[in-house]
């Protein structure tokens, strides 16, 4: 129907030959009312505030309650009357809320990259079979004991501390990361790649579900309670280790921040803007699985924490730039961890629950509460 | 200053197969498929040109080859006189811009951010945006209407709104070159009129170079400077499959070649009111006297019924316009000079030549 067109075409011209168009192009805003692409600063300070905070409750926390006033005063002066308390303090409670800090900042950011890459709600650190990959390694080792003539030596090491765990955990998902990238050389398409991950995810576990079924109650027993997770088996240079680890990943992590924005216009609007998509995805899967194989290794599979936090951080910054959103699911992930981890201290009991059981029955109820509240889950991922 | 800021020498566009790979049940091992041949065109300064033609031609794979994410199967593109191949995908990411037809998933994302993120070429590996990037940034939102929603989620939008702020992210990338893969897909008339008033706008005062595929014809006949037309050949003589033909839309049409393309199809092009023809003539011939609008429409309505429609000719059944009363009139001669009847609405008159028409049927 041209002439119709035509007629709406010179009519709507001939209206707008003096008024402004419409959408107003001559309006223009002063300079100060545009909006800006950071997030309120006090939302990011206000969590690194919580962090403190509860760093000291987890600190106080536990058997034996030491007030907070001390707590403040042993970190502060390294020195108290009660060396007890010190020794409690310095030996036990530190390294453990420090690798509850690194644990909760690793997974989330992890969680967060995978999310973004793969556009999906569910991806956490563990879809690409990282985790299960250190499960592989850890089960290797401990079920292997029973036909091993060592089998003595590794119970010695104890479950969580041992060196030799967290060597297998962390050489069995960079087994599983290096299958991984070599597939992700191969597949051009991220969605793909994400079902072949959860595949070889499913491979590994399988394995695990094999040599459980050929060993011995008490060698299972004993993989079983790494399953669970634990936060207190981090000692001294270990620490160091998992510090330096993690830091890298996060570091890693906010070098890809900008690319991970362009991201979420979907890869061909990325590929049109000059964003080399290869190179983005090596240096995902790289960070996650530096920080998911590492955390996984120390600490055990701890679940949730990665899927839920980058939901949590998002609904709470209201944005979807990861210059903003790394930071801060670092910290939100944190905050969350040392709250499990009080929790799971049972504060004025003498047992402690398993950390990865306490992560997702605390954690689930808050972000089906956020997600409730603000709907926007599905605004994140439409 | 180059005028010719795309060009396209010799392009042969297609699919190379993989080896062994199988194509609806045969072996397309290492088997290359031709789209078209040969292409020779250019886009210049201050152009807009429309790529039209039917699902399946290739236009997408052209748009594709065009802005670098496949690769030619022979000849080259050259942008701004360097062969995109030799150009990195930064370089093309400065000087060529895109607006696709991939909807944005994630919503999380508001509008002001989007249309940011068209700086990125441009911004340090943080991507902070410099004030001359705000500055263009908001120039772009500006431009595109896209005021009223900038602090909305995008999946709040609707498409009309949508398409208006993915033009705007293309701004904000500040390119001489815009290419769009059908901008004016489901929306509706006044947002198209819209979508091509803007870009005609971008053409003329930004001097922007834009390429638009799109299945909306008369749009296309109407605001572009530069037609090119894919279309399908039936014939298996050649080896590769559609046929390109360019050329400033009037000349196509009365040069015959805008007619004749569309003909092979079965369709018939109307040169004289630049619309294709619909409906068949099974009732015979209608005569119709009269000028202006009102014999247009009586046109119409005689030619959906199916008359063909013969004005200015005393042939019987025949209608007469008239208003030299001040009142439009339509005089009905069935099927003599001496009876005749009076309309004073066109309703009336259609439902008796309906009436008519079924007893004589």
């Amino acid at each position: 129907m041209p002439d119709l067109v035509q007629e709406q075409i010179s009519e709507k011209a001939s209206k707008q030959d003096n008024v402004a168009p419409k959408g107003h192009p001559n309006l223009v805003l002063p300079n100060d009312e545009w909006p800006r692409l950071a997030p309120k600063f006090s939302l990011i300070a206000s969590l690194g505030l919580a962090v403190a905070m509860f760093f000291v409750f987890d600190l106080a926390l536990g058997s034996v309650k030491i007030p907070i006033g001390d707590v403040v005063n042993i970190l502060w002066h390294n020195e108290h009357e009660n060396i007890a308390w010190q020794k409690i303090i310095e030996y036990i409670r530190l390294p453990k809320g420090f690798t509850a800090i690194l644990a909760g900042a690793a997974l989330s950011v992890g969680g967060l990259q995978m999310q973004t890459l793969f556009r999906n709600p569910l991806a956490g650190p563990s879809v690409l079979g990282i985790t299960a990959g250190a499960s592989l390694g850890v089960a290797i080792v401990m079920l292997a004991s029973g036909v091993a003539t060592n089998a003595f030596a590794i119970k010695q090491l104890g479950i969580s501390g041992s060196w030799l765990i967290v060597l297998a955990s962390t050489m069995g998902s960079a087994l599983v990361l290096l299958i991984i990238l070599g597939i992700s050389m191969q597949i051009k398409d991220n969605i793909v790649l994400l079902i072949v991950g959860i595949m070889v995810g499913n491979v590994t576990i399988s394995l695990i579900s094999v040599w459980q079924y050929f060993s011995s109650p008490e060698e299972i027993q004993d993989y079983l309670i790494w399953t669970f997770g634990s936060l207190g088996g981090v000692i001294e240079d270990q620490l160091l280790l998992l510090s330096i680890v993690v830091i890298s990943g996060l570091f890693l992590s906010m070098i890809a921040s900008k690319s991970l924005n362009v991201m979420l216009l979907g890869e061909n609007y990325a590929k049109s803007m000059g964003l080399s998509t290869s190179y983005l995805r090596i240096t995902v899967i790289l960070a996650t699985s530096l920080l998911a194989g590492s955390v996984t290794g120390f600490c055990g599979p701890i679940g949730f924490i990665g899927i839920a936090v980058p939901h949590l951080t998002r609904s709470l910054l209201n944005t979807s730039d990861h210059r903003f959103l790394i930071p801060s699911s670092a910290l939100m992930g944190a905050l969350l961890m040392l709250i499990c981890d009080i929790i799971a201290q049972l504060p004025g009991s003498q047992t402690t629950l398993p950390i990865n059981a306490v992560t997702a029955l605390v954690g689930s109820p808050i972000v089906i509460w956020v997600i409730m509240k603000n709907r926007n889950l599905k605004a994140s991922f439409s | 200053m180059i005028t010719d800021v795309l060009n396209i020498k010799d392009l042969t566009i297609g699919y190379r197969h993989k080896k062994n790979a199988m194509l609806f049940g045969q072996n397309t091992n290492g088997r290359i498929s031709e789209i078209a041949k040969d292409l020779n065109l250019s886009l210049n300064r201050g152009e807009l040109v429309c790529l039209l033609g039917p699902n399946g031609s290739g236009k997408s794979t052209l748009m594709r080859t065009m802005s670098g994410i496949q690769s030619p199967l022979s000849g080259r593109v050259e942008l701004l006189g360097k062969p995109l191949t030799k150009l990195s995908a930064k370089d093309i990411a400065l000087n060529l811009s895109v607006v696709l037809t991939d909807r944005i998933s994630i919503g999380n994302l508001s509008v002001y951010a989007l249309v940011a993120l068209g700086r990125s070429p441009y911004t340090g590996w943080m991507g902070k945006l410099s004030a001359e990037d705000e500055k263009i940034v908001r120039e772009a939102i500006e431009i595109t209407g896209t005021m009223p929603f900038l602090n909305a989620h995008i999946s709040d939008l609707s498409d009309g709104e949508r398409q208006k702020v993915m033009i705007a992210r293309a701004l904000a990338q500040d390119t001489p070159i815009i290419l769009l893969d059908e901008p004016t897909a489901h929306l509706d008339l006044p947002n198209r009129i819209e979508i091509i008033r803007l870009l005609r706008k971008l053409t003329h005062e930004k001097c922007k170079s834009i390429l638009m595929s799109t299945h909306e014809l008369d749009l296309a006949l109407q605001a572009a400077d530069k037609i090119w037309l894919m279309q399908v050949i039936k014939s298996n003589e050649k080896k590769y499959k559609s046929d390109l033909i360019s050329g400033m839309p009037e000349e196509l049409i009365l040069n015959g070649r805008f007619e004749e393309a569309f003909a092979r199809h079965g369709f018939k092009f109307d040169r004289n009111t630049g619309s294709f023809q619909i409906h068949y003539h099974t009732k015979g011939t209608f005569g119709l006297i009269g000028e202006g609008a009102l014999a247009l429409w009586t046109k119409r309505a005689l030619e959906r019924m199916g008359f063909k429609v013969l004005k200015d000719t005393a042939i019987l059944p025949r209608v007469e316009i008239n208003n030299d009363l001040g009142v439009d009139a339509w005089r009905y001669y069935s099927d003599s000079e001496q009876n005749e009847t009076n309309f004073l609405s066109i309703t009336e008159l259609i439902e008796a030549i309906q009436a008519n028409h079924k007893i004589s049927d």
